[in-house]
């Protein structure tokens, strides 16, 4: 809190108080050795209006920080070359709403405020935490200069092209996120989510860019206790379930023709049930291994036409017995393609069973490929219920479920599509989809041809960002 | 089909050694059945067979473990080795292969007659690993 005297900025008031002080105080004690009545009247009559005139000054300024016209708002000193002229050492912004400091100290969440300059003007106590650097270390400082970045890759970032793109976003709401580990003083390192806003109002033409640093470290061992947990309880699931599979093929196999018809086919679907449950683990692991990085791919060249063709054959009796045109859109000769062969067939039965889902009966599903530049896209297009526009950005990310007029039977967990998602961008491809609610969609993916993928055809891995 | 092959099962859970078990023994095989990890390791030492069905999550020695001693001691064995667990880790499959397993199978998504027909064609190639199922 600074000195009641502090806040009276400007010389002039100062000179105001002193020369009411001046004229006051000896006036008011003359007025008391002197017993003159005259005397003491005529002091007081002067004395008080210049009184209340500086005390309506004083009032002024408290209500009213002055900063003036040779005062700047920020501190700006940097690193200087000795050929450029010496920069105006300012002054900092007076904070004189402690309210304010209260609750900026009390945030737990780190606040770093920049200028046009990337200079670092306001931290609070948490920023200091995270930093290692106490405020006033901090501030005037070049934030590139003091503090680093690195993204999830380990690619260095600074925060100039960070708030460069939170500037571009600013209408975005929010502004942007970004995952990094943030190294500060002693190369001390945090993992946090910085949210990068561009400053608005009245003090744009000093202040650009605001960064919010959330720690994530606790919240990333929690998460890991659970993807650890999940890796675990799937394993448990399986036992059982393996018994259940197990007991149920034998006894189907081996009491052919000792059942009735009818008895067969609830053993049928017990085990139809037991291996769709089998199924809903192994997805689970799925997402467990895509969370914590650990999903690997083996990467070979594949004859996509014959991959598509294989795919398109296995799904014809599943489509024929919903009364669904299954249809195969091919050019004569397709270039082979980088991949998985098995993660990227889930992806394919993952979107053709999807489109049988929401397709009604009498409808039609195409499957196709075609070349494009570098890499192939494939396709999935069906004649089904549609997707609203406003589902579209949440489609592929964990245990989204479509809405649509087939939901009451469609089945899934809703982790298919973010597990395709994860294996997609694993082969360097896009996954997208087009959809028009009541005519049907149509899922694209690319893959990267074999002979000019910048990926060799060996094992790739997702790699864990925070290890 | 082969016939009078021996196969050692190493596998704690009875109700699923025994499932495959009697599958193997309708096909031919002559299995015999451990269920901990020393007592596997052991039965191998002292007796031939022709292929090993192993579980991973064992009593007394994990299974890795049993399958790296085993090589150490009998490097030019060409007893083919199938992984039969619902260990799904991608890191636990690399190190099964890395240690010479010829398979990897998920037990959950397998019945035992595709177990039995994997066990055959183990034993008629001795080579070739089966992708394992995630």
């Amino acid at each position: 809190m600074l000195h009641p005297f502090d806040m009276v900025k400007s010389w002039h008031l100062k000179l105001i108080l002193g020369f009411g002080v001046i004229i006051f105080l000896p006036a008011f004690i003359i007025s008391i050795l002197n017993t003159n009545q005259a005397i003491l009247w005529q002091t007081i009559l002067i004395a008080t209006p210049l009184a209340f005139v500086v005390f309506l000054l004083l009032l002024r300024s408290l209500k009213n920080p002055t900063v003036t016209a040779n005062s700047k708002a920020v501190v700006a000193t940097g690193s200087i070359s000795s050929s450029q002229p010496a920069p105006p050492q300012p002054e900092l912004i007076p904070s004189t709403n402690y309210l304010l400091d209260g609750v900026l100290s009390s945030i737990k969440d780190g606040i770093i405020v920049l200028d046009t300059q990337q200079r670092i003007v306001l931290a609070n106590k948490a920023a200091e935490v995270i930093t290692g650097y106490h405020v006033s270390e901090m501030t005037g400082k070049i934030i590139d200069n003091l503090l680093m970045m690195r993204d999830q890759s380990g690619q260095t970032v600074t925060f100039k092209s960070c708030c460069e793109i939170g500037q571009r976003n600013d209408q975005t709401v929010g502004g942007s996120l970004i995952l990094a580990n943030l190294i500060g003083r002693q190369d001390h390192s945090t993992q946090v989510e910085i949210l990068v806003s561009r400053v608005t109002g009245d003090i744009t033409s000093e202040l650009s860019c605001l960064l919010i640093l959330h720690d994530v470290t606790q919240e990333r061992v929690f998460k890991q206790m659970q993807i650890d947990f999940v890796s675990m309880a799937s394993h448990e699931f399986r036992t059982p379930i393996t018994s259940i599979i197990n007991y149920l093929a034998v006894l189907s196999e081996e009491t052919k023709g000792k059942l009735k018809a009818q008895q067969l086919e609830f053993l049928s679907r017990a085990l139809a049930s037991a291996q769709q449950l089998s199924f809903l683990v192994d997805n689970l692991l799925n997402v467990s291994k895509i969370e914590r990085g650990s999903i690997s791919l083996s990467l070979h060249s594949m004859d996509w036409h014959k991959s598509l063709t294989d795919v398109f054959q296995n799904h014809r009796p599943q489509a024929t017995a919903k009364n669904i045109s299954l249809e195969l859109e091919l050019p004569p000769s397709l270039s082979p393609v980088l991949a998985d062969d098995i993660r990227i067939n889930e992806v394919l039965n993952n979107l053709i069973d999807n489109a049988i889902n929401y397709t009604k009966e009498g409808g039609k599903i195409t499957i196709g490929a075609k070349l494009s530049g570098n890499e192939v896209v494939t396709y999935v297009q069906d004649t089904g219920v549609g997707i609203p526009q406003e589902v579209i950005p949440h489609l592929f990310t964990k245990f989204f479920r479509a809405p649509g007029a087939l939901q009451q039977s469609s089945k899934g967990t809703g982790l298919g599509l973010y597990i395709a998602k994860s294996i997609i961008d694993l082969h360097h491809g896009k996954i997208w989809v087009e959809s028009t609610l009541g005519k049907g969609s149509t899922f694209y993916f690319t893959l990267p041809l074999a002979d000019n993928s910048q990926m060799s055809p060996s094992i790739a891995q997702l790699n864990s960002n925070f290890n | 089909m082969p016939q009078s092959k021996r196969i050692i099962i190493i596998e704690d859970e009875s109700f699923i050694a025994d499932i495959y078990a009697h599958e193997l023994t309708k096909a031919g095989f002559e299995v015999r059945i451990e269920n901990n990890g020393v007592a596997g390791l052991q039965a191998l030492e002292k007796e031939q067979f022709d292929l090993l069905l192993l579980d991973i999550m064992l009593p007394g020695m994990h299974g890795l473990e049993l399958l790296r001693q085993w090589r150490i001691k009998h490097p030019n064995s060409t007893m083919p080795v199938l992984l039969l667990t619902n260990l799904g880790q991608d890191e636990v499959i690399k190190e099964a292969f890395a240690l010479g397993a010829q398979g990897y199978l998920i037990k959950a998504s397998y019945t035992p007659q595709q177990v039995v027909a994997e066990v055959a064609n183990a034993l008629q190639s001795q080579a070739k690993p089966n992708p394992p199922t995630p």
